[in-house]
């Protein structure tokens, strides 16, 4: 026998829980990369191309030790979007990421979000002042990468075959 | 959140969780024409989400597959067990052995004591295995078996695929293979 454990924390902010994936999240997930939405963060995906991403994220927690929270408005229960640490063969370094469902957005649901994923992986996972890989044309995304404080290191970069930008946050003594 | 993950021992092989020490040997598997039948070749970056999604599988469903490792010289064999994605007919004990592992009867060793996990620790009442039509290096492991053909699957990525329904619990209780000769 051997425990594999998975070292997913629960982080608590003031209107949303950061979790660990979970099977139920399958549906809203299958739902989302479907959308047009999905296309600026790895989709468009198939059901199977959605189990895919929910269960590796898994897979990821284990293999680094860190990884992506799945996001509860406590008011409603509701499950609406992902943040955190993304590293994998053909990133530069980890990537602090985030994604709203629709219907989530305009409530900076996503600002505390990834503001609280930053600070934990600053405080306990070593990851302080990371990156985040943004679409072009991800303007929402541009938008709050500038809230939080980061600035673009690299315009054009790519990332798997992707065009994307590069963007530096504060460590986390100077982020507000 | 903690998995326990038995680790099997057969006669030849160590049965344990994939690990990141699997990734170079996943990689050389899926850049080898082996990888033909179960989904094609595949870029690093792929394999790495693969072995995660393996690693998740476990950690989701209470069982995967384990990376085999072959005792007289520690090296990783290839990857077997118990495989249940979305999209799946019903839960599968799949195979892959990776290059310079065929051949041996590694294949028919591993999935024996998977089937033997599932039945006697999952409580599991039956199971499948998918085989491409080409594939007949693993067909001849599902006849080794015992299983028989149970129809056709048609997966939307690998396009249509042998069932092979394996013995049952008490097929196998009732005397398995022998019965049936």
């Amino acid at each position: 026998m051997s425990a594999m454990t998975l070292p997913i924390p629960v982080i608590e902010t003031e209107r949303l829980t950061l979790r660990a994936p979970q099977l139920d999240d399958l549906k809203p997930m299958a739902a989302f990369f479907e959308t047009t939405r999905s296309h600026m963060v790895g989709g468009p995906r198939d059901a199977a191309g959605s189990y895919t991403s929910l269960v590796s994220r898994l897979g990821h927690w284990v293999l680094n030790g860190y990884g992506l929270w799945h996001i509860d408005d406590k008011a409603t229960g509701d499950f609406i979007g992902w943040t955190g640490m993304i590293f994998a063969p053909g990133w530069m370094e980890p990537e602090l990421g985030w994604t709203l469902f629709e219907g989530a957005e305009g409530k900076g649901f996503a600002y505390e979000a990834a503001t609280a994923a930053r600070r934990y992986a600053a405080r306990h996972f070593g990851l302080d002042g990371v990156i985040s890989y943004i679409a072009p044309a991800n303007s929402r995304s541009q938008a709050l990468a500038e809230r939080l404080g980061a600035q673009i290191e690299i315009a054009e970069a790519e990332l798997l075959g992707k065009a994307c930008q590069v963007w530096r946050h504060p460590k986390l003594e100077q982020a507000a | 959140m903690t998995t326990t993950i038995p680790t099997l021992e057969t006669q030849r092989l160590i049965m344990r969780t994939p690990m990141l020490e699997d990734f170079e040997p996943l990689c050389a598997f899926y850049a080898s024409s082996r990888a033909e039948f179960v989904g094609g070749q595949m870029e690093p970056e792929q394999v790495w989400r693969h072995l995660a999604l393996e690693i998740g599988h476990w950690q989701m469903l209470g069982y995967g597959r384990w990376t085999l490792v072959e005792k007289d010289s520690g090296k990783a064999a290839g990857i077997i067990g118990l495989w249940n994605p979305e999209g799946w007919p019903e839960p599968e004990i799949g195979w892959d052995l990776f290059e310079g592992f065929g051949g041996k009867g590694y294949a028919t060793e591993a999935a024996t004591a998977a089937r033997s996990h599932a039945y006697d620790s999952l409580g599991w009442k039956t199971a499948i295995s998918l085989v491409a039509p080409e594939n007949h290096a693993s067909r001849a492991v599902a006849q080794r078996m015992g299983a028989s053909r149970d129809g056709d699957f048609n997966h939307v990525r690998m396009g249509t695929l042998e069932i092979w329904r394996h013995l049952s619990p008490d097929d196998l209780a009732a005397g398995g293979m022998e019965a049936y000769a």
